[in-house]
């Protein structure tokens, strides 16, 4: 059971980073560093569940922080340049 | 059955997890990532979890979905048209869905004495061991307020910005059409 749930973080952490480095949209890359913390979470009450639920709260409560002042970014960058496209956009894509 | 539910739940958060990544649609993909967090709850309350099973459930499915649903009926037209036609079946939706989750929860929650065991033990862990984690925590919520009140915020008076540029260019433009 344990050893799924390594491997189902893993599998959330990979998908996560993948999404993160080829996604084209702002909305896709934020949506990949929500499931990249979901890995992290999943290890977290995978190797100790009942010690670990005060550290993955204040995680769950960093996460949606993170994700709040990224999409205000977004938002900005929106208002700024008229498109969400990470290709036209950035210049740190490749 | 009982059993088996973990590991049908797990395979459920990945399988969510793969159609919020693959999936072209903006609204397909959220409605995933929250549907991810709820199985992802379901598995933190079966490993023995229950008080990081409610936050998961209630930040990361309900607070993050909306400022994802926000941030994309602030800009992309064609999606937040059809947020704004389809609101009634996706907040009933959403509803349904926290509230089947809940019934669950509380159906399958074992009475009285390990849930008070569990909050008294969470509770002195989360005050004297990480009680300086939990100050860090305060003052990041504290400065994401600033910034996303900072970052979204239109213009404070967006009269006095019109009339101070527009002298200038319509000063630069006679100008330029004088010479």
């Amino acid at each position: 059971m344990t050893a799924l749930a390594y491997g189902v973080a893993v599998a959330l952490l990979v998908l996560g980073l993948a999404s993160i480095v080829a996604g084209r949209n702002v909305v896709k890359t934020l949506i990949g560093v929500e499931l990249a913390s979901k890995g992290v979470l999943v290890n977290f009450v995978a190797t100790d569940p009942a010690g670990s639920q005060g550290i993955v709260v204040i995680l769950i409560v960093i996460d949606a922080v993170v994700v709040a002042v990224l999409l205000g970014v977004a938002v900005a960058a929106y208002r700024q340049y008229g498109t969400l496209d990470l290709d036209a956009l950035g210049r740190l894509t490749w | 059955m009982i059993e088996q539910l973990p590991t049908a739940v797990l395979g459920l958060t990945v399988l969510f997890g793969l159609v919020a990544v693959a999936a072209r649609d903006f609204l397909v993909s959220i409605l995933s990532l929250s549907g991810a967090s709820v199985a992802l709850a379901v598995y933190f309350f079966l490993a023995g979890a229950p008080i990081a099973a409610v936050f998961e459930a209630v930040v990361a499915a309900g607070l993050i979905t909306v400022l994802f649903l926000f941030v994309i009926s602030l800009t992309e037209a064609d999606t937040a048209e059809r947020i704004e036609r389809g609101k009634l079946t996706v907040v009933g939706l959403a509803l349904g869905g926290l509230l089947g989750v809940g019934i669950a929860v509380w159906a399958l929650l074992d009475p009285v004495a390990s849930e008070a065991a569990t909050g008294t033990t969470f509770a002195q862990a989360l005050w004297s061991g990480r009680s300086v984690d939990l100050l860090a925590v305060t003052i990041l919520m504290f400065v994401g307020v600033l910034a996303v009140v900072r970052l979204t915020a239109e213009r404070l008076d967006p009269v006095t910005d019109t009339t101070a540029t527009q002298p200038g260019d319509r000063a630069s433009g006679q100008q330029e059409g004088e010479s």
